[in-house]
């Protein structure tokens, strides 16, 4: 029934398009009379001009006012269009083609449709000059192939036969067993650890093969849930899982304005955006223990008003108002309790384990399998402009609310760390292999994620903000612009908050560092302190001479991050638990062992003691004013040049301080690297312990907020437009950058107490980017200088244009880093030494050997490379892209046309090459695949596309 | 919250079924002077309102200073291979009405500045010009009719508010074809001036295409965000060749994105087909300038009258040729057969 009215309310609307573009308000005879009393043909001319305007409603004596197309019903404008993408229009990928793929899966409908115009309810309300709208939705149903290479356990791996296994060079790989493990009594301490000198003793398992017997149980039951090895692109059995999986996605959103003329002082606008989303995540395992990412629902709703106040000609006043909120929750089995089928036991969740199996395999189950997050943003502002003598004044007052409602327990049925250590030969590296490791259920680390209930995050900020355009004088004016914003930091809504106050005493421990709540023992509801900042912009244009066509301009401007709101728990310790079992020697003792399940004994409720974050990654809080801070300053030339072209040249460098990053840069309780010398005493946990600050923690957890990165961008580009002539659009630019920090890379950074040192070029630095943008509209048809058709062929000929955009972006630089990090965990991330007098370059880079890695070395054990964390002189390969549109209009009346488009992307179906692979391994192990690329990537696609524009 | 998919489908048919339908009936008889019919040909002899052949009105420029010979005999003109005969010249003496159309909804200082500036160049303006002031955002209105009273000009300019929703795209038709039948119909020169900062997404009409499901991460249909701008400036193109008026733009403020930069080239096209001309200004400091330069070009300019001979119609391109040596001129035109 509603659908009906619906539609008899649009249909009454209808004759408004049938007649657009028909109608006329003048009546002859209004314009003869006119002209019939003027006198002069000046006269006449006047007022023959107002007597048209006066029926056209152009003048305040109309008698009716002025309405696009002169009728009396409204006119509306719009389109209707459809897409249509399909894998018969596009090449195979390379990626696919290169492992013997036929096809990728691609259907794609995109449809939608835009009507605007006047508001009209017949009977009801006639918007006419005063009230329109314009609507929006937008539909896609879709369903594509992704493509991923990986590496799965081979066959006989899986029932604990090693006898295959070879490490990176295809030498055999030895595998031990942990159960024979005993201290050597000849070590001598003294000297480092080698075959000659072991701490340990340990038995290979006989012909390498793991005893049925010794398999463990959950661990073999949870191995079930690996697919089958399909590939063989090596080296040896490496990459042997190429997963081609269906991604389907139904999208659905609309978005509308209202905007209404009170008079010529007030009007308003009111506008919503609305989308919701089913992303069907393309699997890499079609069963629980997918490691990659999972169905999700999505949604997304932004409302806006703004009321405009014409106080005077030079005086106006803006109210805005905006609410927007997003969502996003996985589509979870949360009902079969995996754990129970694994037979794992302890106080676990229902969804499938985590179990993290180093070595380069694939892992089993994932972190955050449960995620239901929601936020919310409000904001009110106020723009008063206005101008007094040569000055141009906006004053902005602005008050945001932000609200995070996050529920995601990371690990809810627990996260199991698996490494070669416990079945190496202890301390001797290429030895032992992680999912041996597995098979025996010896995990080095373990978690669990006991969360209570979501986390309501919320944080507010207020702003003020004066700007001042100033004509200093003829040619030259100024900006001057002045944001003071006052921020207040997270707080939780029922105060469960925590972090770890570094100054305050562990009763457990009487040592320095202990968990501290919101809002208990003196501590307030938020532990950051409120920021109040000023952010100044002074900016430039000026004209050197007096012609137009050349300004030089120049820019300042600072500007600080406040403390910003993040999905998941973080910051919750003692509220939430996490429950974490550490191995007691890196090389010797399990963490826990997976037939004997997690200990029951792990707290379950909120534990609100100074001592509930001991032992774990403990949750630590940047609790001074320092903020990431940013700076830019820049100066750009513009000239305009005979033949419609404009060069203009420009140069800025950009720079953060105090930025913000988390563990992979910077920790607190990092072990110095002065303690590397301690050597293989470093795997005992009890000894490492007391070499960090804070010992009863492991590391800290910062969240992603420490202010200790920094990074310096200096750029310069050259950009040349011509503007339209003779239908052809060009824009072309060439820019080079540069870009050094002290954070950026592949991996962790090696020496987290001396970031001076880390200070390299930026890891996505592509110093070289060109591009070629071009709009061409073909010179064919009626009144064009090829196939000048008058005749029914101009249908044929007319109406094509070509739009086209190319990029090449040269290499970004390459990070090799050590194969194996015997460093006692001391050191995230190892990287290479150089040697010195080999070039890495080679002499004709190409996919068989980009680099030479005979110019790297693996450092010893316990030690680091001497290599920058990413090398100036070594680039990956460089990238090409080239999208074409060719499109078709056919108009079909003075109002309405129609236009075909076919949109190529890499329509010259270019295969960019992947990056080398950088690992670099020990003389005795080198990896064989060092400074080779696996695989090129890319492919020709395809979008065919129809629209009625009307 | 679900989109109510069925709804929304009736809709899409609906919509699609309306567009398809043939144009109605109108509701009045057209004006000569209305913009639907009006072609920038004259039927009819402005005077004596006798039947002849069409004919239509070119803007020129003529170099070679102020004696070079305006005689309609001076100049040679054809369409493609058919020659054709200039008829009249409305030269510097002749009355020019200058539709100055103010379109300001965005930066007070920039709008201030130009101004100032059309008001001095108007003030600057030889006693021939008849300036006039319309303004669009909003409830488009006449403001001023063409008159020489420069006062009068600043003060209407002065009080004129400088906020709301961009208009050229929605307008320019308009405003060429309510002027167009002033020159058709009167021995006069006359010219529309457009003072504009006007930004493509600042309209009420969408340009734009934004973004609507911000999860749909593969949208190609966006890749080439500009499409719908060349589609409207193609649309106004067709339109404004059937127009005589030239179309001039000051456009205050350059915006380097990609949809301004294909909406600033629209404007550009746009004027390009009327025989006017555009500029766009980087810096405050250009404002004066373009705005003096583009009205002292308005004032240059002169008005040649061209027969269109038998069997000659549609979309033709016009040769003119004048022994001063080259100039420049209006080529485009849409004649109706």
């Amino acid at each position: 029934m509603r659908s009906r009215r619906f539609i008899a309310i649009f249909l009454f609307m209808l004759p408004g398009i049938a007649i657009f573009g028909q109608q006329s308000a003048t009546p002859p005879a209004a314009a003869d009379a006119a002209k019939a009393s003027a006198g002069t043909p000046l006269e006449s001319a006047i007022e023959e001009f107002k007597t048209i305007t006066r029926a056209r409603g152009l003048r305040k004596d109309s008698p009716k006012p002025f309405q696009a197309g002169g009728g009396k019903l409204p006119q509306y404008h719009g389109r209707l269009t459809y897409n249509l993408r399909n894998d018969v229009f596009d090449a195979i990928p390379h990626q696919i083609r290169q492992r013997g793929g036929e096809a990728s899966i691609l259907r794609r409908h995109q449809f939608g449709f835009n009507v605007s115009g006047p508001v009209y309810l017949p009977k009801l309300y006639n918007g006419g000059t005063r009230t329109f709208f314009t609507l929006s939705y937008e539909g896609v149903r879709e369903s594509i192939a992704r493509s991923q290479l990986e590496t799965l356990p081979i066959f006989p791996e899986r029932s604990g036969d090693f006898s295959q296994t070879v490490d990176q060079a295809g030498l055999p790989l030895p595998i031990y067993d942990p159960a024979t493990t005993s201290l050597n009594p000849q070590f001598n301490n003294s000297q480092p650890v080698t075959e000659g000198n072991l701490q340990y003793n340990r038995t290979r398992f006989a012909n390498n093969r793991i005893p049925v017997a010794r398999l463990d149980p959950v661990a073999m039951a949870a191995a079930r849930y690996f697919p089958e090895p399909n590939a063989n692109a090596g080296p040896f059995f490496r990459n042997n899982y190429f997963v081609v999986s269906p991604e389907r996605n139904v999208v659905d959103g609309f978005t509308g304005r209202v905007d209404h003329i009170f008079n010529d002082k007030h009007r308003v606008s009111f506008n919503l955006t609305s989308s919701d989303a089913f992303a069907g995540a393309a699997k890499w395992f079609d069963n629980a223990a997918n490691p990659g990412l999972i169905d999700r629902d999505e949604s997304s709703r932004d409302y806006g008003l703004q009321y405009i106040f014409t106080i005077s000609p030079e005086t106006i006043n803006t109210f805005a108002f905006n609410a927007s909120g997003s969502g996003m929750q996985n589509v979870t089995d949360e009902e079969t309790d995996y754990p129970a089928q694994l037979g794992l036991e302890g106080r676990l969740g229902t969804v499938f384990p985590a179990f993290h199996i180093l070595d380069g395999y694939l892992d089993l189950g994932r972190a955050n399998v449960i995620r239901r997050n929601f936020s919310h943003t409000f904001q009110a502002s106020n723009t008063f402009s206005t101008r007094f003598r040569n000055h141009n004044l906006r004053f902005i007052a602005r008050a945001v609310k932000f609200q995070l409602n996050t529920y995601q327990p990371a690990y809810p049925s627990g996260h199991f760390q698996f490494q070669s250590a416990f079945t190496s030969l202890p301390g001797i590296v290429n030895t032992g292999h992680a999912f041996a490791t597995f098979l025996l259920g010896q995990a080095d680390f373990a978690e669990l994620s006991v969360i209570d209930s979501p986390s309501y995050w919320r944080r507010s900020l207020t702003a003020g903000r004066i700007i001042d355009q100033l004509e200093v004088r003829k040619g030259l004016s100024l900006t001057f612009d002045l944001n003071l914003e006052h921020s207040l930091p997270r707080v939780e809504k029922y105060d469960r908050q925590s972090t770890v106050d570094l100054s305050a005493v562990n009763p457990k421990t009487g040592k320095k560092g202990a968990l501290v709540f919101a809002n208990r023992n003196g501590y307030g509801r938020r532990f950051q302190p409120a920021l109040t900042v000023l952010e100044p912009r002074v900016s430039m244009a000026w004209n050197p001479t007096s012609e137009a066509g050349m300004v030089v301009r120049a820019h300042y401007a600072r500007s600080y991050q406040g403390w910003p709101l993040q999905w998941g728990h973080w910051g919750t310790q003692g509220f939430n638990l996490y429950p974490t079992f550490l191995s007691a020697n890196r090389l010797t003792e399990p963490a826990l062992t997976l037939r004997d399940g997690v200990p029951r004994d792990t707290a379950t409720g909120p534990n609100l003691d100074p001592s509930a974050a001991d032992d774990t990654n403990a949750n630590l809080m940047n609790r001074d004013d320092n903020v990431s801070m940013y700076t830019s300053v820049g100066m750009s030339f513009e000239r305009e040049l005979p033949g419609h072209l404009l060069v203009v040249v420009s140069g800025a460098r950009d720079s953060g301080r105090n930025v913000f990053i988390g563990n992979s840069v910077t920790n607190p309780n990092a072990v110095p690297l002065d303690y590397l010398s301690f050597r293989d005493a470093l795997n005992d946990e009890a000894f490492v312990r007391n070499l960090r600050p804070f010992s009863q923690y492991q590391l800290f957890n910062l969240g992603g907020m420490w202010p200790v990165a920094r990074y310096n961008r200096d750029a310069a580009a050259v950009r040349i437009e011509r503007r339209a002539t003779a239908g052809l659009t060009l824009r072309g630019s060439y820019s080079f950058s540069k870009q050094m920090d002290n954070y950026s890379g592949p991996t962790a950074v090696q020496d987290m107490y001396n970031l001076q040192k880390e200070w390299a070029v930026t890891a996505w630095n592509n110093p070289h980017v060109v591009s070629l943008n071009y709009a061409y509209e073909l010179p064919f048809g009626p009144n064009k200088s090829i196939f000048n058709y008058s005749d029914w062929r101009r249908y044929l000929v007319a109406g094509w244009s070509v739009n086209g955009t190319s990029t090449l972006v040269s290499g970004s630089p390459l990070s090799p880093r050590a194969s194996f990090n015997n460093t006692g965990g001391v050191v995230q991330a190892v990287y290479v030494n150089i040697v010195e007098g080999v070039s890495p370059n080679v002499e004709n880079p190409s996919a068989e050997l980009w680099f030479n890695p005979k110019a790297f070395s693996h450092p010893d054990d316990f030690t680091i490379g001497n290599a920058s964390r990413n090398l100036a002189n070594l680039y990956g390969p460089s990238r090409q892209n080239h999208d074409l549109s060719v499109s078709k209009r056919i108009n079909l009346s003075t109002s309405q046309s129609l236009e075909f488009t076919a949109v190529g992307l890499n329509f010259l179906n270019h295969a960019n090459l992947d990056d080398p692979d950088t690992q670099i391994g020990t003389a005795a192990a080198p990896n064989v695949n060092a400074g080779r690329i696996a695989q090129s990537v890319g492919g020709r696609i395809i979008q065919v596309g129809l629209r009625l524009n009307f | 919250m679900r989109i109510p998919m069925r709804p929304l489908a009736l809709l899409l048919i609906a919509l699609l079924t309306a567009s398809l339908l043939p144009a109605g009936a109108p509701e009045q008889p057209a004006a000569q002077g209305e913009k639907r019919k009006s072609s920038g040909v004259e039927g009819k002899s402005p005077k004596s309102g006798k039947q002849r052949h069409p004919s239509i009105l070119v803007p020129v420029w003529i170099g070679g200073g102020a004696g070079a010979d305006l005689s309609p005999g001076s100049f040679t003109a054809k369409f493609a291979s058919a020659p054709a005969k200039v008829t009249s010249v409305r030269g510097g003496d002749t009355p020019l009405l200058l539709f100055v159309t103010i379109d300001f909804s965005e930066a007070l200082i920039l709008t201030e500045a130009a101004k100032t500036a059309i008001v001095q160049a108007i003030r600057d303006t030889k006693p021939q010009v008849y300036p006039s002031l319309l303004r669009i955002p909003e409830q488009p209105m006449v403001l001023l009719d063409p008159s020489t009273d420069r006062d009068a000009f600043a003060e209407a300019l002065g009080t004129l508010p400088m906020s709301g929703r961009a208009g050229f795209f929605e307008m320019v038709d308009v405003i060429a074809g309510v002027t167009d039948p002033v020159m058709r119909q009167n021995p006069v020169r006359a010219a529309v001036l457009y003072l504009t900062d006007s930004e493509i997404s600042n309209y009420r009409q969408d340009y734009t295409n934004p973004v609507i499901n911000s999860a749909d991460s593969r949208d190609l249909s966006r890749r080439f965000p500009d499409a719908l701008i060349r589609e409207k400036v193609s649309t106004l193109t067709n339109e404004l060749l059937r127009t005589s008026v030239p179309i001039f733009v000051v456009h205050l403020n350059y915006r380097n994105d990609t949809l301004n930069e294909a909406y600033q080239t629209g404007i550009k096209r746009l004027a390009q087909a009327t025989g006017g001309r555009s500029v766009f200004c980087r810096s405050i400091a250009e404002i004066p300038v373009a705005i003096g330069d583009m009205v002292n070009a308005i004032q240059a300019m002169d008005i040649v009258e061209v027969t269109v001979p038998d069997g000659v119609g549609g979309a033709v391109s016009l040769t003119l040729e004048h022994p001063s040596g080259p100039i420049e001129y209006r080529s485009l035109f849409d004649i109706p057969k």
